[in-house]
């Protein structure tokens, strides 16, 4: 798995370059132009990727059973949260996101936590109203209320 | 003498009952506004703008002043608790306050930050009092290509943070590069890699980001059993006692202290760079000349000590260019700039003579608010420490719900949530494969600034690279940066020739 996260950093580093070199200018006129910092950074990092990859296929036998247990090894429980936060964005273009939220800290405390209703129930009212009070009345943020435009 | 004089004058001002009230007040609101990830001191100095409307301009400016610094108290308290960095300038504190929280000792943590705020700030007032009108016309002489070569000395010290695999270290800074090239060039004006969204031409903002890399990752880790969880700590009591530090500690803490209020002020005064910049220079130059700077970033007092002390001596220092020129350092000195107009005030070489009153009567305020918020923070300590002993499975949803909120509010736009997503994905697989992600923040920071100043540097000097040899505090800096990424190289070889001849 390292590889592969270092194969997708190698992938963007490329991309930046290319975009910096075609599709930028590395010089306008009198100055820099709006390629040359990105262009130079990601060139160096290219480099140093490079580095980092041949020093993990010198140390590992890459094969088929290095890219299993790659992904055996990964914890997908804690992967969970980030499905709960696209779930979330979902919800807050749906909803809004102070209902979102509330939803989404009920569930993840009666399911997740494994606490009862009641318990569940009252600390989501007691820290969304906490939220609601500093975010919406105090400071005034304009949270997304979604299309159904409550809260 | 004189302005010795003048500050006792000005405690006459700051003392009376009314302006005492807003620096407690100023200073409640800081702290809290600070606490809550992504708000800010310039959305906080923003919001309570309005308020000011109605009173006198010394008045107002003692109690926006108090939200300022009060901010840079507050910001520590989620960045220990939480790791979520309550706003910017507290980015390096989360690095050792919250392990000093997963080791069991967030009191300490806390305790170490509020009084090394209170030292830094104080140490960031006695300069401004008796040095602010010189420095800030110090601070003029630095343009673009001083400014730069400031810049480049700062990133250097990213060699100082690289870790155990310096090819990763370096990726990870040049990363930083890479994320803060997203959006408008601030120099050219052109955008570049937006991907044709429109949400992306304002570029990435910090705020979110940093939140994704420290705050909601941590939250994935805290769903593994064996990751870091601080529910460790649950149903243990923590008295205000256990935060107190050693005599030891605090023997260590103070060099890290005076290092970080002297240096931070003076960066705090250099226009454009501010209590982010400072802070991150800083805990670096700390590190560096600390005898235990390898231990930094595993959960010492002294790693809190030189984050906090440095943020609010710079947030002192600030209010030198701002009053003795009239030129605003950092975004909230913008606002508070602003105020100062709105309230018919012109701020500049003739501020301290013409309006006395209001510019002694605003630095000694801050002799006073700071002690205030030194007060409300250590108070705050036995509540703030109860919050750790909350299980994590209670915990974890209301941080994400912290981590969603802060960084919609970072500028009321859905894309910093998309931001803070990313980053989290960054961050996890960041930490999870020994990648250090404290060079991608430094970088991540620095480079709009030092794209800005070597785009203008070059524009000044029609185009000519002679600016780098002529200019004396350039090449000076310059000098400096090669020197210090020199000496570390040199040290090691000679450390194995030595090593040769013994063996």
């Amino acid at each position: 798995m390292p590889l592969i996260f270092d194969l997708i950093l190698l992938a963007v580093s490329i991309f930046w370059l290319g975009t910096a070199v075609t599709g930028l200018t590395l010089w306008r006129g009198l100055s820099i132009g709006n390629g040359l910092v990105p262009g130079a950074a990601s060139g160096i990092m290219i480099v140093m990727l490079l580095i980092t990859i041949s020093k993990t296929l010198r140390a590992k036998k890459i094969n088929r059973q290095y890219f299993e247990d790659s992904f055996k090894a990964i914890n997908w429980r804690e992967m969970l949260p980030l499905l709960i936060a696209v779930g979330c964005v979902a919800g807050t273009f749906l909803i809004g996101m102070l209902l979102t939220m509330t939803v989404m800290v009920f569930c993840w405390l009666r399911f997740l936590s494994g606490y009862g209703v009641r318990r569940s129930a009252l600390t989501t009212a007691g820290s969304m109203l906490f939220i609601y009070g500093i975010f919406k009345l105090w400071l005034q943020v304009p949270l997304p209320r979604g299309l159904l435009g409550i809260l | 003498m004189e302005n010795f004089a003048m500050l006792l004058q000005g405690f006459t001002v700051s003392g009376t009952p009314y302006n005492l009230l807003m620096a407690t007040f100023g200073g409640v609101m800081g702290i809290l506004v600070g606490a809550m990830p992504g708000i800010g001191s310039l959305l906080g100095c923003a919001l309570l703008l309005p308020l000011t409307f109605k009173m006198n301009a010394t008045s107002a400016i003692i109690m926006l002043a108090a939200i300022y610094y009060g901010n840079m108290y507050g910001g520590a308290f989620s960045a220990i608790l939480l790791n979520i960095p309550g706003d910017s300038p507290a980015i390096m504190t989360t690095l050792d306050g919250y392990p000093l929280t997963k080791k069991g000792m967030p009191g300490k943590a806390l305790f170490t930050a509020n009084a090394a705020s209170f030292l830094g700030g104080t140490i960031g007032i006695l300069i401004l009092t008796f040095l602010g009108t010189m420095l800030a016309d110090l601070g003029l002489k630095f343009g673009p290509s001083e400014m730069f070569a400031v810049m480049i000395f700062s990133l250097s010290s990213i060699s100082w943070l690289l870790g155990d695999s310096p090819s990763k270290g370096m990726t990870s800074a040049m990363l930083g590069i890479l994320v803060a090239t997203i959006g408008i060039d601030g120099a050219t004006g052109m955008p570049r890699y937006t991907f044709g969204s429109m949400n992306l031409l304002s570029g990435v903002l910090l705020v979110p980001f940093v939140i994704g890399v420290f705050g909601f990752s941590q939250v994935m880790n805290m769903m593994s059993d064996k990751g870091v969880d601080i529910s460790e700590l649950s149903g243990k009591r923590l008295r205000f006692r256990d935060a107190m530090i050693t005599r030891q500690e605090a023997k260590e803490c103070a060099p890290a202290i005076a290092r970080s209020g002297l240096l931070g002020t003076v960066v705090g005064i250099l226009p454009g760079s501010g209590a982010t910049i400072s802070a991150f220079l800083c805990y670096i130059f700390n590190k560096r000349v600390s005898k235990r700077g390898k231990l930094y970033g595993t959960g010492i007092p002294e790693g809190v000590a030189a984050s906090e002390a440095a943020n609010n001596s710079a947030a002192a220092g600030a209010f030198a260019p701002l009053l003795a020129l009239g030129i605003p350092g950092s975004g909230t000195a913008a606002v508070l700039l602003s105020g100062l107009m709105m309230w018919g005030l012109t701020p500049g070489p003739q501020l301290f003579t013409d309006e006395p009153e209001f510019c002694w009567g605003l630095i000694s305020s801050m002799y006073i608010g700071n002690v205030l918020c030194l007060a409300m923070a250590m108070l705050s300590i036995p509540f703030l420490v109860k919050l750790i002993s909350v299980p994590a499975k209670l915990l974890s949803p209301i941080v994400v719900v912290l981590c969603f909120i802060g960084s919609f509010t970072a500028s009321n736009d859905m894309t910093n949530i998309y931001v803070m997503i990313v980053g989290a994905v960054l961050g996890y697989f960041m930490t999870k494969y020994e990648y250090p992600t404290a060079p991608m923040l430094l970088s991540f920071v620095l480079t709009p600034t030092i794209e800005k100043n070597l785009y203008r540097a070059f524009i000044t000097n029609d185009g000519s690279a002679s600016l780098f040899w002529t200019k004396p505090i350039t090449v000076t800096l310059l000098a400096l940066t090669v020197v210090l990424m020199l000496v570390p190289q040199v040290m090691k070889l000679v450390k194995r020739g030595g090593a040769r001849k013994a063996g």
